[in-house]
């Protein structure tokens, strides 16, 4: 990795999250002007070995399939998977976090232990921490925290393998796994940024109408409206105000697009990715695959069970695949569902903002669709 | 690096372990009975019972990442002789001990439990964290004694020792309590002093402390005359029968004391055989022979020219850069190492304050018969 891609890296402002940088800005610097993840140093903080560790994280953005994959892989005898503990995006912060609101989800641990300013201090004192480097030190904490929890549950559980489904949160992810976790084994699943975008206004529409938090607008409200009354719709129309399309466009090219590059050049052998098209397509044999990267047993039978037990029928109890339920986390479970929704000008957007990626990803052959 | 590289150094590590751990145990088992049971020690009046393994064995403990070290921590109110006995230990051969850690306080903010206590937002995310394995609090101990370890163990690394300590001095009254959630396997070195001596020295590191010597303290003006009228001829000032405590001085040390004291003494039981406690007279008076027993309690080489060396290594004579006991120099924290030094302070009214705050504390621990002194 070059120090230019290497600078490239500090998150911006992503539409969908606010990035708070107070007491973190330190750390994202030091990390950010890195090359290489940490190495020992005087400080002692130990380096992680580069394998042998029982410990694999499933990431991908929002509403690209990471569920659906770590229900297959928990279901695998050798594998724990579970989720989101988010451990990692240090950089990244709810932006509707209400303090008050307990059921709130919390930010990442990284977060956390990045921006307490008496663990810093605690660490810049105490006669047992002060001659290191205080990041280093953090890293190493975090290090313990996420081992700690995760190699617990795994001890318990009588399983091989530990998994967290870490989604996508911002640029830094890969970056942040690597420096604390260099000998952890990454999965990404992608899936068509176009799809996802459509399943992700449906998650607004189902929370909205459920009561929970969601950022939709009051025209993006009445245009779920329309589409339940009519479903056939809306092509006509459009389901996408231009603004949110364009932002969910953008923030799949930033984020993919990062995690794409970042994924082999810190990981290399340990990284693989997965695309959820596939998955869809030829389950067994990707299945099969992940299961051959993580190194456990892929016995057809075996294999066939972890496919079968998170099938679309199983996860949505009892509809086949296609067939759509608006109010469930589970809703239609296919691929390209994108062209009933889109219209001309959706597509103009998306393309302006990511149509490379899509080719890059082999979604596309060209722009000319 | 190899994998093999990696997984030897850990095995060997594990091994050396276990070996050592047995030969603790034994010499442990073996020579328990020799120490001489003292007024107050919570540890003469429970029958053994089994130290609690959770460094247990072979097996490392799941979620630690690398074995657990040997550790101890050396508690006492201030001004009770924990430097004293800190340089005594890290002049051991095997033992690394080093202060102030500040570790321990869940309600100080400049404790490690502290701090970490106040990030709500970690709070919040153990609340919310599906690999949470208890109740939110434990999980949060969790953290902290596996920060402990991870600090302990790397500085522990870089020298040839094998046992390593923190001086843990009361921060916090419940220190005994959170090392025996946090780290139920350590030991701790519990070093008592005389009260009264306690206060007279807790006067003059108040006065080396203030804001006009460079310190962090600030003294009230009535403080500072104190000192200046003590110094200017301490004989004199001695003959006066002036008190050197100003106001509720003396009450408020005397109630600290015996709190603090107490308290850690009443906590020991959930230590059971890995709280040891040790007074300063005594060590002051037999060197030799009570630190051979403190390194036996923390598993170390208890040998008696193995003793009689860190009994020299921490001399007065050594602390205080030449002079020798009873020689003061009240502006240095070595000022004169001395027991009952309070007589030469004490008025009648200070005796009486103390009496009624600490009296009882004074006759448990052995340093008064009654209250008729």
């Amino acid at each position: 990795m070059t120090a230019h891609h290497a600078r490239e890296l500090i998150p911006s402002h992503v539409a969908e999250y606010a990035v708070v940088r107070r007491l973190g800005r330190a750390w994202h610097r030091r990390l950010v002007g890195k090359k290489e993840a940490p190495a020992r140093s005087d400080a002692g903080v130990p380096v992680p070995s580069e394998s042998g560790t029982p410990v694999f994280f499933v990431t991908g953005l929002g509403k690209s399939g990471t569920r659906w994959l770590m229900k297959i892989l928990d279901s695998h005898p050798e594998v724990l998977c579970k989720g989101e503990g988010r451990f990692f995006s240090a950089g990244w912060r709810r932006a509707d976090l209400d303090p008050a609101n307990e059921k709130a989800l919390p930010s990442s641990l990284y977060y956390a232990l990045t921006h307490s300013e008496h663990l810093r201090l605690w660490i810049e004192r105490s006669v047992w921490s002060r001659d290191g480097d205080p990041d280093e030190h953090l890293v190493a904490l975090m290090r313990l925290a996420t081992e700690y929890f995760l190699t617990t549950a795994l001890a318990r559980s009588g399983k091989r393998l530990v998994g967290d489904k870490s989604p996508l949160l911002d640029e830094g992810f890969m970056r942040e796994v690597g420096a604390v976790y260099p000998g952890a084994r990454v999965i990404h699943i992608i899936r068509d940024g176009r799809d996802r975008t459509v399943s992700s206004l449906h998650r607004g529409w189902r929370r909205a109408s459920q009561g929970y938090l969601h950022r939709l607008s009051s025209e993006e409200l009445a245009k779920g409206e329309a589409l339940r009354k009519n479903p056939r719709g809306p092509t006509e129309t459009g389901v996408f105000t231009a603004e949110r399309l364009r932002q969910a466009a953008r923030n799949w090219r930033l984020l993919v697009g990062r995690a794409v590059e970042d994924g082999p050049a810190l990981f290399g052998d340990r990284y693989t990715e997965v695309r959820y098209e596939d998955l869809l397509e030829r389950p067994q044999v990707e299945v099969g695959r992940l299961l051959t990267f993580l190194g456990v047993d892929t016995e057809e039978s075996v294999v066939e069970h972890c496919v079968s037990s998170a099938s679309f029928e199983k996860l949505s109890r009892g509809r086949e695949r296609g067939q759509e339920d608006s109010s469930s986390f589970y809703r239609k479970g296919v691929a390209g569902d994108w062209k009933n929704y889109f219209t001309e000008e959706d597509r103009r957007v998306f393309k302006e903002e990511a149509g490379e990626l899509l080719i890059r990803l082999g979604y596309e052959e060209d722009l000319d669709w | 690096m190899s994998i093999f590289k990696y997984r030897t150094a850990f095995e060997i590590a594990r091994n050396i372990k276990a070996f050592l751990d047995l030969e603790v145990g034994l010499a442990r088992n073996g020579d328990r009975g020799s120490r001489p049971p003292q007024s107050g020690d919570p540890g003469s009046e429970r029958s053994p019972q089994p130290v609690p393994a959770l460094s247990g064995g072979d097996t490392p403990e799941p979620g630690s990442t690398g074995e657990t070290v040997s550790k101890f921590f050396l508690i006492g109110r201030s001004k009770s002789g924990t430097s004293w006995l800190m340089r005594l230990f890290n002049s051991h051969p095997e033992i690394l001990c080093r202060g102030e850690g500040k570790f321990f306080g869940e309600d100080t903010a400049n404790a490690l439990h502290g701090a970490l206590a106040r990030s709500k937002e970690l709070k919040r995310w153990l609340g919310h964290n599906p690999w949470t394995l208890r109740e939110q609090d434990p999980d949060l101990e969790d953290i902290v004694a596996n920060t402990i370890n991870y600090l302990m163990r790397e500085k522990l690394k870089k020298t040839r020792k094998r046992i390593v300590g923190d001086k843990s001095p009361f921060t916090t009254p419940g220190v005994v309590e959170e090392i025996a959630a946090i780290c139920p396997d350590a030991r701790v070195v519990h070093i008592v002093r005389d009260g009264r001596d306690v206060a007279v020295s807790s006067v003059h590191h108040q006065w080396n402390n203030a804001t006009d010597q460079g310190g962090r303290r600030k003294l009230s003006r009535e403080k500072v005359a104190k000192r200046e009228a003590y110094r200017q001829g301490p004989d004199t000032f001695g003959a006066s029968g002036e008190s050197i405590f100003v106001g509720e001085h003396v009450a408020e040390i005397a109630r600290s004391w015996s709190t603090s004291v107490s308290r850690a003494m009443a906590d020991a039981t959930l230590l059971g055989e890995n709280y040891y406690q040790v007074r300063y007279e005594d060590l002051l008076a037999e060197p030799v022979s009570e630190v051979r027993r403190l390194l036996e309690f923390l598993g170390a080489d208890s040998d008696e020219e193995v003793s009689r060396k860190c009994v020299e290594a921490a001399s007065f004579e050594q602390l205080s850069g030449g002079r020798s006991k009873g020689e003061e120099d009240s502006s240095s924290f070595y000022r004169k190492g001395i027991a009952g030094d309070w007589k030469n302070y004490f008025t009648e009214e200070d005796r009486r304050v103390f009496k009624e705050e600490a009296g009882e504390l004074l006759i448990r621990l052995g340093y008064e018969e009654d209250l008729d002194w």
